[in-house]
């Protein structure tokens, strides 16, 4: 699936987007940490876990309200991932 | 020993040209803080009839600073214009950033009440607790860099703080704004309209006092331990500095909710062109912060000679999705002409957005027009309409006033996408029901900073809710909408809400003034604010059947992206706000409630 990132995600990844399969967000996030290591983890982690305002989309729609971790994807999806930023 | 305030109001009477100092009231300051709630009280009490024109001579028209204004407190440089709006005829309250507001306080002011009418233009010069009114004809039709420049030189001192109208102020332009540092703007509202009838150009303000904290000892202690928590906070450390507001620009598209066309559609093929992340790799200069600002999310810009700032994301937003424009450069450029001659952004591509969608559906002819091009996504007449606005030239005259009045004189208001004749900023409500609330109700109209439910909603801070879900959303937004009422009145920048809760404002508040506040009283204090705006707005004439939204947002269900087929449930969600708030099912507060606050 397309997998987008996003504010300082850019930077640490060098990219705007990328192709990667996988069968879940899960396992998406365990590749992608296994790509870009600490940067991304630190941008997205804290000790307890996912960092407060971290958003991931699948397809436009909070992966909090489908099935969290458990999301599944096809290839057809787009994943779309933000670290904390906000603004107004 | 009482800090914060320099506990002096400075009154200037324009009609018979007369001046003078008088004592803050302090068992005011203790119930409405400052700012925003101080001065709305001021108001109240100075302006007596609700239902006069905004443009009478009785309008009186303040500038407030808060306790925090002026102290080393984390983004300590708000200040407030409050008067009869211009708009729409509610309580205005329009905040701004930059250095003015500090400098007053310097200057040994807290507030400074303007009243009557000038018979030339004036100017007010304030220096170390003085003040006098001064001509200001050779001012009057400069823009407000021009105006700025000038009253540096004829000072002769850099330092002086400048906040002043531009031409659209001048020439009472519906959506004009007061601005300050060159590009910081009391942008809603139509405060510069007030100025401008008026016959006030500038006030110029430069003082050398400093702020007295009363809990010295205690504060340095409590600063270093809020410092710490915007240092620790990804988004007030990295998101806001890194990209500035306009960050968000991807964020809101993705999900659905970035208003494109007049808010026709929610997604718009064109965000990633134009996001914080794109102007920071094409057009960032450096990073500007306001007075003891940590977050520095201003951004400087730079295009073809033109020194600029911003856009911040509600101006980009309103100048491409919502006109279908993916010029970035014209963007930029009609941004600075706002800044310069005096627009709020937000109204004034708003309004040009309604234009353009009456004229694709026929309502205006092209021979009304003079040439100008309301084609979507038309570039060049973005950049022409700012002058042609500012200046009331041509179409310009009727786009001034505002899209409501626009719309209405085609027989269309609906193609108006405001709450209580005020545009909308950049999110579509179908995509955020709390945040739609927020529109609904919000006290100076169509508003996103006095109740920002984008932040639970979208961006999960301060915890994630559901944006299509409307139970609790009442009671979430009521809290959010107090909460912004203290920090609006403190002095403080809401951006530092991302990285702050309730009980670090009130560590502030105490250590800066030492009232010794509750969180709850101070929360308490929000919520009198809050009455006191409705009970002003009740009194000027708006009504329960006013906390509305534009027909499409309540009956066009969203036609694509991730939100398609929803529409707001706007009954449900203000029946529940209004029991949240102990109001009426009419939206009037309940006599028990306004016993409660002391109303």
């Amino acid at each position: 699936m397309k997998v987008q990132y996003f504010a300082t995600l850019r930077k640490i990844t060098g990219k705007q987007e990328e192709e990667i399969s996988a069968k879940n967000v899960d396992e998406l996030l365990r590749k992608i940490l296994e790509e870009y290591g600490e940067p991304f983890r630190n941008a997205l982690y804290d000790k307890d876990g996912f960092r407060k305002g971290v958003i991931i989309l699948k397809n436009g729609k909070n992966i909090l309200y489908l099935k969290n971790l458990e999301t599944e994807l096809s290839d057809s999806d787009t994943v779309s991932i933000f670290p904390p930023v906000a603004g107004g | 020993m009482l800090g914060g305030y320099v506990g002096k109001v400075l009154r200037v009477d324009l009609s018979n040209e007369k001046i003078r100092v008088e004592d803050l009231n302090m068992e005011w300051a203790r119930k409405y803080i400052g700012g925003r709630g101080l001065a709305t009280k001021y108001y109240v009490e100075i302006t007596k009839d609700a239902k006069i024109d905004p443009l009478d001579e009785r309008n009186a028209l303040i500038f407030a600073t808060g306790p925090l204004t002026g102290t080393p407190a984390p983004s300590a440089s708000r200040y407030m214009v409050v008067t009869k709006g211009f708009l729409n005829g509610a309580i205005a309250g329009s905040n701004s950033g930059g250095f003015f507001g500090p400098e007053l306080k310097f200057a040994g002011f807290d507030m400074v009440i303007i009243e009557g009418k000038a018979k030339s233009p004036k100017y007010l010069y304030i220096n170390n607790g003085k003040a006098e009114l001064r001509d200001a004809k050779h001012l009057w039709g400069k823009d407000t860099h021009e105006t700025t420049e000038m009253l540096h030189k004829e000072l002769k001192d850099d330092k002086v703080e400048v906040a002043c109208i531009g031409p659209a102020g001048e020439n009472l332009v519906r959506f004009s704004a007061v601005i300050n540092d060159k590009h910081r703007a009391a942008g809603r509202t139509g405060v510069g309209a007030v100025m401008g009838s008026k016959k006030l150009k500038a006030i110029a303000v430069r003082g050398t006092g400093k702020v007295t904290i009363a809990k010295k000892d205690e504060f340095t202690n409590v600063l270093k331990d809020k410092l710490k928590k915007i240092k620790e906070n990804p988004v007030t450390s990295q998101g806001l500095p890194t990209y500035g507001t306009a960050v968000l620009v991807n964020i809101i598209n993705t999900q659905g909710l970035y208003p494109t066309k007049n808010f026709q559609y929610g997604q718009w093929e064109h965000a990633n062109e134009l996001s914080g992340e794109s102007m920071s790799e094409k057009y960032l200069i450096k990073n500007k912060a306001c007075f003891a600002c940590p977050i520095a999310c201003g951004r400087v810009t730079k295009l073809d000679g033109l020194d600029s700032e911003g856009p911040e994301y509600e101006s980009l937003w309103t100048m491409s999705a919502d006109l279908g424009i993916a010029d970035f450069k014209k963007v930029i450029e009609a941004n600075y002409y706002c800044d310069k001659y005096g627009l709020d952004t937000i109204s004034f591509g708003g309004t040009l957005a309604a234009a353009m969608e009456l004229y694709e559906k026929g309502y205006i002819s092209k021979k009304e027009l003079d040439g100008l091009d309301l084609t979507w996504g038309n570039a060049d007449t973005l950049v022409k309409a700012t002058e042609l606005v500012a200046f009331r030239k041509g179409f310009g005259n009727k786009l001034a006033e505002g899209s409501y009045r626009l719309a209405e004189s085609y027989g269309h208001p609906e193609f108006s996408m405001s709450a209580k004749k005020q545009e909308l900023p950049a999110y579509d409500p179908r995509g955020a029901y709390g945040h739609a609330l927020e529109y609904a109700t919000s006290n100076r109209g169509g508003c996103h900073v006095r109740g920002y439910m984008i932040s639970p909603e979208i961006l999960g801070i301060p915890e994630k809710l559901d944006p299509l879900k409307v139970e609790g959303k009442g009671a979430y937004t009521k809290m959010f909408q107090d909460l912004t009422a203290v920090i609006d009145s403190s002095g403080i920048c809401l951006f530092t809400s991302f990285a702050l809760g309730a009980d670090d404002y009130r560590d502030l508040l105490n250590v800066v003034t030492g009232f010794d506040y509750t969180t709850e009283e101070m929360m308490l204090a929000g919520e009198r604010i809050w009455n006191l705006e409705r009970l002003y707005d009740l009194q000027a004439g708006f009504t329960g059947k006013d906390d509305t939204l534009p027909p499409r947002m309540l009956r066009e269900p969203m036609p694509d992206g991730p939100n398609k087929g929803s529409v707001v449930p706007l009954e449900k969600l203000l029946s529940d706000y209004y029991a949240a708030r102990g109001w009426t099912p009419d939206g009037v507060p309940k006599e028990e409630k306004l016993k409660s606050l002391q109303l």
